[in-house]
């Protein structure tokens, strides 16, 4: 439960909104009266931010963005299973093979909201594995050296000599 | 943009609705092609199982979400635009809804079993819809929006099924959207006309979908014995 809040904390303080108290409903975190489900929220509060450029320029964008907000919730999220976490940072590893961001070229909120689920799961890895997800880790790098996204969370040191050039 | 799907694949009703609203509402609408592939073929090369149906929206480039897919198709020719409630809808059925009904469709139409437990753990969303759709025809607004194309898509199969006994508006909606073109037609490309029995290869070929409880339940479930 926790979890869930420090995020929206730390996404409100991103956006420049602020956060109403966030509950849950089993797993669902709900914004009372507001808003209900993760991804949800999080639009409504960009929504009110008038960060609309974080939904993406055009709607074939805005369609890949909302495709990696629901990977984010029913896959990344629902890992139950050591070989689940392997085959998701394989796959993201993979898609940002060639990529700055998730979508476009802009920071949008698929980068924003995998950035922040992979926290837990980057921060319990050892640099051995990080070197392994090389291009994840090159992007989650990339992405932490924005403070604001960041906002409280500590920076995970990844091994250098792979990814400077 | 291309529809890439295996034959039967209950989910691609939902592609194929937006594809015919869109045209319905255009009168031009995009030029969708249906490419169909083994069931349990690898199409989105970065994705480590099979997800199908998928949307080429340009060479190379791959919308594995239907949910999405459905939502690019009605929004890009203006039958739709942003909203709250469709976003709460769309991330309830991806998130919810079709998770506990997946496991449902496979014992019943796949496995031609009953399995209680799946049964009782997709009531409570069933009993919620139901009283969602009570005296309407569409859930957000009053024109149709990927919300219940998506809805939609995930309990018509539902209707071969004794599950949406004892859910009457929920029944009765589905019925009244079945009557609209688009959905007739969508519903008739998929099921070539022979009805849910169509829809079973395609379930018993799909990848485990990870249920909202998957957490919680790890000790209990056969999926924990990891061998990495």
């Amino acid at each position: 439960m926790a979890a869930v809040q420090k995020e929206f904390h730390n996404i409100s303080s991103f956006l420049g909104v602020s956060c109403g108290k966030i509950t849950q409903d089993g797993s669902v975190p709900v914004l009372k009266g507001k808003a209900k489900g993760y991804t949800t929220i999080l639009k409504h509060l960009t929504r009110q931010s008038k960060n609309t450029s974080l939904f993406g320029k055009n709607s074939e964008d805005q369609a890949a963005i909302d495709q990696w907000l629901e990977y984010r919730v029913v896959s990344l999220d629902r890992c139950s299973t050591e070989k689940d976490v392997h085959n998701r940072l394989n796959e993201l590893n993979s898609y940002l093979k060639d990529k700055v961001y998730f979508v476009g070229n802009d920071l949008s909120l698929a980068d924003i909201s995998i950035f922040q689920a992979l926290y837990n799961i980057l921060s319990g890895m050892t640099f051995y594995e990080r070197e392994k997800v090389l291009h994840l880790s090159r992007w989650y790098n990339h992405l932490q050296h924005c403070e604001e996204l960041r906002q409280n969370l500590s920076v995970l040191i990844f091994s250098k000599t792979l990814l400077y050039y | 943009m291309k529809v890439i799907t295996d034959r039967g694949n209950f989910q691609t009703v939902k592609i194929l609705i937006a594809a015919k609203a869109q045209t319905a509402g255009s009168g031009s609408g995009t030029d969708l092609k249906v490419t169909e592939v083994k069931h349990g073929e690898k199409v989105v090369p970065y994705l480590t199982e099979s997800k199908l149906p998928v949307l080429e929206v340009k060479p190379e480039k791959f919308l594995f979400s239907v949910n999405s897919a459905v939502r690019l198709l009605l929004t890009s020719t203006g039958i739709e635009s942003d909203s709250k409630q469709i976003d709460e809808w769309l991330e309830w059925e991806s998130s919810q809804l079709l998770p506990y009904v997946f496991p449902v469709l496979v014992n019943h139409i796949g496995h031609n079993k009953t399995d209680k437990q799946s049964d009782s753990l997709l009531q409570p969303l069933l009993t919620y819809l139901n009283t969602s759709v009570k005296n309407k025809t569409y859930l957000v607004g009053d024109s149709l929006t990927s919300a219940d194309v998506c809805v939609f898509g995930t309990v018509y199969p539902l209707t071969s099924t004794p599950i949406l006994k004892g859910f009457p508006e929920l029944t009765s909606w589905i019925e009244k959207l079945s009557l609209i073109d688009a959905f007739k037609e969508a519903i008739s490309i998929v099921t070539q006309n022979k009805g849910p029995v169509v829809f079973k290869e395609s379930l018993l070929s799909q990848p485990a979908m990870p249920s909202p409880d998957s957490l919680t339940s790890k000790s209990t479930s056969k999926s924990s014995s990891v061998s990495s």
